[in-house]
């Protein structure tokens, strides 16, 4: 290895020295001097890079657009701008040499990355989106994912709620696996599966790898797709200042409506006499409206951010700098979320053949973990202030001078409040150094060093207090838990390019190794002197001590390779092959093999289509690969043991016992999603109008899932993992863009995307059906079983109301049994499904699909003059959505409060209703069990965002000496057209528990104003 | 120059080559956690694992197990489910109405730990032969395992019927168990029992480090219970008297401290699972907490019925079973409130009431100290007298059962023929009432009026026209019982998950 190291060095200087001596003989040749101007067709450009081609020298046009650069006679001049076309002037013994760039609308000659290396946008033959930074940056929220709302074809993101720091969920082209489905990140090269340290400003541009062809290359952990992140890079031959600040203002964007005191006091009434029951509230109307916890738990919120970047780059170094800062608190009140940013990436050009550079990123947030308020104020009864009188206070601690509730088991949501005391710390330095060598005869290699260093610490406090015989806790306790993650990453690349007359070859070979440690301590501790702040220490409380802590491990091996290759640029092909080893894996099974392959046909490179002018791309791709998914525990393979519990002895000592705590499964193998795709891009009048589609196919075998087996072997809740199911998901997407300049001052840039993912369950562990999903008032909330979408709605099937005695009487079965013996006039009909004369399990079905039919994004950008507008709708349709608050807000029977309207809208009598049962507190004939009746439509369109800019003219911009202001102000989700009756349709969750609404965190809405300046 | 690049070429491939090389980089073995197979190497460990089977007993939290000991009385005529809100528990409320499906939790978590322990125990009996302990050690710790296995198929028999009887572990590459014959089950239990009684040490034997741990006596008390579960009464007669004869047990603990925090394994106690609070570990039980008046921050689950207070009515040994609402008892609580509006009954079971001082400081559902009495000796004794009776012993049995009446200062019972068994089955009523008894023994005993039925029937029948008819108490017109069914309910269903699971090796009782 040491005298690897040697060789390398000596070779470098020897290198260095031969360039010195090269460039000294170009300096002896005689110089001549260019000036001159460079426009686009509006206005002067500063900022444009004026290179030498095959020279290292440049320069940049100042800020009317004027250069001066010292050439040869006989030299070539290369302008370059961003977002216009490159223009190459041969000098020609001429002394000014004047410009007009072009605007570039075809960006087809964008380079986009696809893992270990990059392609032109117009070579690509799989199924990748992108999307550029400052797309991103527009949106005003803390993390990529949710920036990427509606933004992608193919790409669902949902948000989870709006809670701070709560990260959005994505999900690519569908559920690829019962499992986890979030995608692999790849950040800087870094694969990574946290990127919430993120600062969405410091993006350059978001990769999507959709389909297994392109994905393929990142091999086992690539199944649900990949997403590619690159932050941003100096540009050479510029020097730019961004800064930016936005200020917002949050509420929720819906508030519940919730039954008042005197209609919940109305409704307890009804319920209880149509019961047989005393009436609770012997006068509702003095009431009045009571308590409204919503406005109590929720207010109206600010987010801070700001951030500045610097940005520095000349031919050899190029430094990008940011500083970040995030802030927001919650719409419901107890939570907050505060992060800092640092980064630093600097690349250095040591000679013509040697680069090196680091990417830092240091990070440091901070949450506080609010209670969960929203579930609880919808709950509770408003007949209830939320304090105790004052003259009851006495003796009491400030926990305990809440008002208990008297009729629900819900615990009084201020004093949660109160008593919550849960916040986490991150600290999360990533960063990686790297060295790239341009070997020449189209050969290049490179190395990345990388790390993801994570230390996690959350402090909790719960005091002791006493509110109710059901909401006390007589012992005040205090727990630290400190995670701490180290993940190393190595990558060595070899990449060969070669351009042979209408030959292109690129290839690139590949050795990695990754690392990944997790280290947990955990301690706890309880009966402290007191709650006074200064005494929350693990050090103060007195017993109930119990300390965990311990170490996971992985490691990761890899080999990959790829070959594009494209023959004059009509027809293009992609091979790639990655072998990945897993430590999770025993050694026999250890390695992965990943194949893929793709091609593309530029059909408007052909000679038939030179005439066709207005068609400026038409290509077909299809590719097709293999992906693996690794995503298991670490110890799954044995049987591990864990403690028991047992007291023996007159001393009633406590004993500990082993008993197995896992069932381990040594012949696991890696799950594998094989896909195929196909696709086509089209452009139309010089791509003013673009339109792709693509069509695909996913088989997930060998499906890595908990396996379900009989509770006689002994596990009781214990599953070994297993390759058992296989799952299929089809769909397709479509992106139709335009782009055009209505007039010179008005230019128009649209797109609209919209897919469709469909699973299919073919097979699970011994044909067993997964249940999945428990609600204190309803079990097993979805189904997944072969045949059928994953984590299908699975329940009964309402038919209306029984509107007087003979409909009960007369609902029989064919040998005339009563059916719901137990009905009354008022209570639900349910469907008898099989038809044996009374309702059973065996009544139920597949009530609804979590999957939508499609989800779109919408993008509209309008600028005008200085003035520029953007519009991001996003939105699903044909998704069903279960809205498990209902159980409680639409039952009326006296205990937890209801919606609004609920007095009127219940049954009362023949022909008052056909939906909503009769008000009871006895209800035999069980009208709320689990069907159709809590199964809602979840379509919804949004205006996710919206943002009005003003750019200041560029005059006034240079008296300040500024290069651009722009100021703005915006919105965020500032509207929403559904059907849905819950707080919001947009909803996350696990493969098998989508679209289930568990009375998640209000969306918020957000108003914001900034500005953004550059110098 | 062309020279150099070739070099450099070489010498990156070189690199390249040599980190492929780093072999061991993927094995990465589990850190924090102990594999089984490297298990039972030692005394320490192989005692451990034994203290895993007892465990089971009671796991930590309340639903695993705890809970379902309360079955025996919310599927009789003592007790109702209890809770009134019709959608806590609702799996519960429904076991207690007789509207019971496959698809039960209950049923299902109490197959699920009752193999959870066999499975524990089976690992004990294969493992402990050959680790390297003493023989000593290695008996009594296979005779602790098979009392416990005894243990748990009994537990299981009584709720299912015939089982899968599984005597090593398995695993899901072993072929698919089929249930044995009810039959075999009691042979399997009988065998364990017996080889664990060979082996066990009387409970006056016992070191006071192993006080809980089980004794030739419960073993031999669980096999008279399993002859009576079958009907040998020939066989459970004299094993009864047996037991009797060792004077282990006695009656000298006044009843109403039978069930008490400061009297564990008490003077009658045969086998009880071990409870205590403990700051750290869930080490305690959930009956006191799930049982308790919800006005009283309990959970106010099974809640005996006015029909059982009323059988007691003048009994020494009600106050001592039953809270009803308002009635004074103890300083605390002057006037009990149980919640009536949440209430089925009115009244809560005052064997699992702690007062104030006794209950757990935090957790009271997983962390109770009340010690959970299975097996007491009035209930050998009333079952030596069931036996007796059937033996046409009238004088050994009217011996025991006025024994227990004289605990609680009942005069002597002096009667005869059926009239005798009917005031033995009332005894047992009275005296097991509430602790999770009187649902298996209604349904192995037969009727009196209906003799060609099992007992509950007639029971259930009374019960309901009684809430529906005269009764004018608080559960007055609960319909509990009306969906009785003589032909399907004298057993649970095995859970249909098992079924699915099993591929349909495993068999549905008849009627579910």
């Amino acid at each position: 290895m040491k005298k690897t190291i040697w060789r390398i060095r000596l070779t470098m200087s020897i290198v260095l020295l031969f360039t010195a001596v090269g460039i000294t003989t170009m300096y002896a040749q005689n110089a001549i001097t260019v000036s001159g101007n460079v426009k686009s067709d509006t206005e002067a450009l500063p900022g444009v890079s004026i290179s030498i081609k095959g020279a290292t020298t440049g320069t940049i046009t100042d800020f009317d657009g004027n250069y001066v650069i010292t050439t040869q006679p006989n030299d070539t001049l290369v302008y370059n701008f961003i977002g216009f076309k490159t223009v190459m002037e041969v000098v020609n013994n001429r002394s000014v040499i004047d410009v007009l760039l072009e605007e570039d609308l075809m960006e087809l000659d964008e380079v986009i990355a696809i893992g270990y290396g990059s392609v032109r946008k117009k070579d690509l033959t799989g199924a990748i989106s992108t999307v550029k930074g400052d797309e991103l940056s527009k949106r005003n929220v803390s993390d990529v994912a949710q920036a990427l709302q509606g933004q992608l074809a193919g790409v669902q993101v949902s948000s989870n709620g709006g809670a701070p720091g709560e990260e959005a969920g994505i999900l690519i082209r569908g559920v690829a696996t019962i499992n986890d489905n979030k995608p692999l990140y790849v950040v800087d090269d870094i694969p990574l599966d946290d990127i919430s340290w993120l600062n969405p400003k410091d993006i350059e541009n978001v990769q999507v790898l959709k389909d297994a062809s392109s994905s393929a290359i990142f091999g086992s952990r690539a199944s649900n797709g990949v997403v590619i992140i690159q932050t941003k890079q100096a540009v050479e031959g510029k020097t730019i200042v961004t800064v930016d600040a936005t200020f917002s203002v949050q509420n929720a964007a819906k508030k519940p409506s919730l039954a008042d005191a005197t209609e919940y006091a109305h409704i307890a009434n009804k319920a209880a006499l149509n019961s047989g029951q005393d009436q609770p509230f012997p006068d509702p109307e003095s009431l009045k409206k009571g308590t409204d916890w919503w406005d109590q738990a929720t207010h109206a919120a600010p987010i801070q951010n700001y951030s500045v970047t610097i940005n520095k780059g000349t031919k050899d170094l190029k430094i990008s700098s940011g500083l970040s800062y995030f802030k927001q608190e919650g719409v419901a009140k107890g939570g907050e979320y505060e992060r800092l940013t640092l980064r630093l990436n600097t690349e250095y050009k040591l000679n013509d053949w040697i680069t090196v550079g680091q990417n830092l990123n240091v990070s440091k947030d901070k949450t506080q973990n609010g209670p969960d308020l929203v579930w609880d104020v919808q709950r509770i009864e408003p007949t209830i202030p939320v304090y105790l009188p004052e003259y009851e206070w006495e003796g009491k601690n400030e926990f305990s001078i809440f008002q208990r509730s008297l009729r629900t088991d819900v615990g009084n949501p201020m004093g949660n409040l109160a008593r919550n005391f849960d916040e986490t710390d991150y600290l999360r330095t990533i960063g990686n150094l790297f060295l790239k060598l341009d070997v020449g005869y189209g050969f290049s290699a490179e190395t990345k060093f990388a790390f993801f260093l994570s230390l996690w610490e959350n402090n909790w406090f719960s005091p002791d207090y006493y509110i109710g015989p059901t909401d006390f806790a007589l012992v005040n306790q205090v727990s630290r838990e400190h995670n701490n993650r180290t993940n190393y990453t190595w990558n060595n690349l070899i990449h060969y390019n070669k351009k042979i007359a209408n030959h292109d070859i690129k290839a690139t070979a590949g050795f990695t190794m990754e690392s990944y440690e997790h280290r947990k301590l955990y301690g706890y501790g309880s009966n402290l002197p007191n709650n006074n702040p200064d005494l929350r220490y693990l050090d103060t409380a007195t017993e109930g001590f119990l300390p965990e802590g311990t170490d996971e491990r992985n490691t990761l091996q890899s080999f990959l390779a790829r070959v594009n290759y494209s023959y004059k640029d009509k027809y293009l092909i992609t091979a790639s092959f990655r072998a990945d080893g897993s430590s999770r894996f025993a050694e026999e099974n250890r390695w992965g093999y990943f194949p893929a392959v793709a091609g593309a046909w530029n059909v408007k490179e052909e000679p038939f289509m030179s005439n066709i002018g207005w068609m400026s791309q038409l290509k077909l791709r299809g590719g097709w690969g293999q992906v693996g998914n690794q995503n298991i525990e670490n110890n799954a393979l044995l049987t591990f043991i864990d403690r028991t519990i047992y007291v023996y002895g007159a001393e009633r000592n406590v004993n500990i016992g082993m008993a197995p705590s896992t069932i381990g499964n040594s012949d696991l193998i890696w799950e594998t999603v094989e896909d195929f795709n196909v696709g086509t891009d089209l452009g139309f009048f010089n791509q003013e109008l673009t339109l792709s589609f693509d069509y695909f196919e996913k088989k997930s075998k060998d499906m890595l899932m908990e396996m379900a087996i009989p509770f006689y072997l002994g596990g009781a809740f214990n599953r070994p993992y297993a390759n058992v199911g296989t799952l299929n998901t089809k769909g397709f997407e479509i992106v139709a863009g335009i782009r055009k300049n209505l007039s010179t001052d008005l230019k128009l840039n649209a797109s609209i995307n919209l897919s469709q993912a469909r699973s299919k369950i073919t097979q699970v562990a011994a044909g067993e059906a997964i249940w999945s999903g428990n609600h204190q008032r309803l079990n097993d909330l979805t189904r997944t079983t072969e045949g059928d979408v994953a984590g299908s709605f699975y329940g009964w099937v309402t038919d209306g109301i029984f509107q007087n005695e003979s409909e009960v009487i007369n609902y029989t079965d064919e040998f005339g049994n009563v059916i719901q013996p137990l009905a009354q006039p008022g209570d639900m009909r349910f469907k008898d499904l099989n038809g044996d004369g009374t309702i059973t399990d065996e009544d139920r079905k597949v009530i609804g699909n979590p999957e939508p039919d499609f989800s779109f994004g919408v993008n509209i950008n309008l600028e005008y003059k200085n003035f520029d507008l953007s519009m991001l709708f996003n939105g699903t349709y044909g998704n069903d959505v279960l809205n498990a608050v209902k159980p409680y807000t639409h039952v009326g029977n006296g205990g937890t409060n209801s919606y609004a309207g609920l007095l009127n809208d219940a049954w009362d009598g023949e022909g008052s209703s056909n939906s909503q049962p009769r008000l009871a507190t006895i209800d035999g004939n069980n009208n709320f069990r689990y069907s159709d009746f809590f199964i809602e439509d979840g379509s919804y369109i949004r205006l996710r965002s919206a943002q009005i800019g003003y750019n200041l003219p560029s005059s006034i911009c240079q008296m300040i000496h500024m290069n651009r202001a722009r100021f703005f102000v915006g919105g965020e989700n500032l509207f929403t057209v559904t059907n849905f009756s819950g707080l919001d349709p947009d909803l996350g969750g696990s493969a098998l528990e989508r679209g289930i609404d568990w009375g998640q965190y209000p969306l918020p809405r957000i108003f914001m104003i900034g500005a953004n300046i550059t110098f | 120059m062309k020279k150099i690049y070739k070099i450099q070429f070489i010498a990156l491939l070189v690199i390249f080559a040599s980190l492929s090389g780093c072999k061991d980089f993927l094995d990465q073995p589990v850190q924090g956690s102990q594999a089984l197979s490297n298990y039972f190497s030692n005394e320490d460990e192989c005692l451990k694992a034994l203290t895993s089977c007892y465990a089971s007993l009671s796991p930590e939290d309340w639903w695993e197990n705890d809970f379902f000991y309360l079955v025996g009385d919310i599927c009789s005529d003592d007790a109702f489910k209890g809770n009134s809100i019709e959608n806590d528990q609702r799996d519960f409320g429904d076991l207690a109405r007789f509207n019971i499906n496959p698809q039960n939790e209950w049923i299902e978590y109490k197959w699920r730990y009752s193999y959870e322990q066999i499975y524990r125990i089976n690992l004990v009996l294969e493992n402990v032969p050959s680790a390297p302990i003493s023989d000593a050690l290695k008996t009594r710790i296979i005779a602790e395992a098979k009392f416990l296995r005894g243990f748990a198929y009994f537990e299981l028999v009584k709720n299912f019927g015939g089982v899968p009887i599984l005597l090593e572990p398995l695993t899901a590459d072993d072929p698919p168990q089929t249930r044995a014959s009810e039959s075999d089950v009691w042979k399997r239990i009988e065998e364990d029992l017996s080889d664990a009684a060979d082996e066990l040490p009387m409970k006056s034997e016992q070191d006071a480090a192993d006080m809980g741990r089980a004794t030739k006596g419960a073993a031999l008390a669980y096999l008279v219970k399993a002859y009576a579960y079958q009907s040998k009464w020939s066989e459970a007669e004299p094993l009864a008297k047996q037991i009797a004869s060792t004077g282990e047990y006695n009656l000298n603990d006044p009843f109403d401290r039978v069930w008490s925090v400061n009297n564990p394994n008490g003077n009658g106690s045969i086998f009880e699972i071990q409870n205590t609070y403990d700051e750290t570990w869930d080490a305690g039980s959930a009956l006191p907490a799930v049982t308790r008046s919800r006005e009283d921050g309990g959970w106010g689950f099974c809640t005996p019925s006015s029909h059982l207070d009323n059988f007691m009515t003048g009994d020494p040994r009600r106050n001592s079973t039953i809270i009803k609402h308002g009635e004074y008892v103890d300083e605390d609580h002057p006037e009990y409130d149980t919640s009536l509006s949440e209430n089925e009954t009115g009244r809560i079971n005052r064997k699992y009431y702690l007062a104030m001082n006794d209950r757990a400081a935090q957790d009271e559902h997983k962390r109770s100290p009340l010690n959970h009495i299975l097996f007491r000796y009035a209930d050998l004794l009333l079952l030596h007298a069931e036996a007796a009776w059937h033996n046409s012993h009238e004088s050994e049995a009217i011996s025991s059962l006025n024994a227990v009446r004289l605990r609680v200062g009942l005069g002597s019972i002096s009667s005869s023929g059926e009239q005798l068994l009917i005031d033995i089955y009332n005894e047992r009523r009275m005296e097991l009432a509430m602790e999770g008894h009187r649902y298996y023994d209604l349904k192995r005993q037969q009727g009196i009026s209906q003799p060609n039925h099992p007992r509950i029937k007639e029971v259930m029948e009374g019960f309901v026209s009684y809430n529906l008819g005269s009764n004018n108490d608080y559960d007055k017109g609960n319909d509990k019982g009306i969906l009785f069914d003589i032909k399907v309910h004298t057993l649970l269903p095995i859970p249909q998950s098992e079924i699915d699971l099993s591929q349909g090796s495993i068999s549905q009782n008849p009627g579910y």
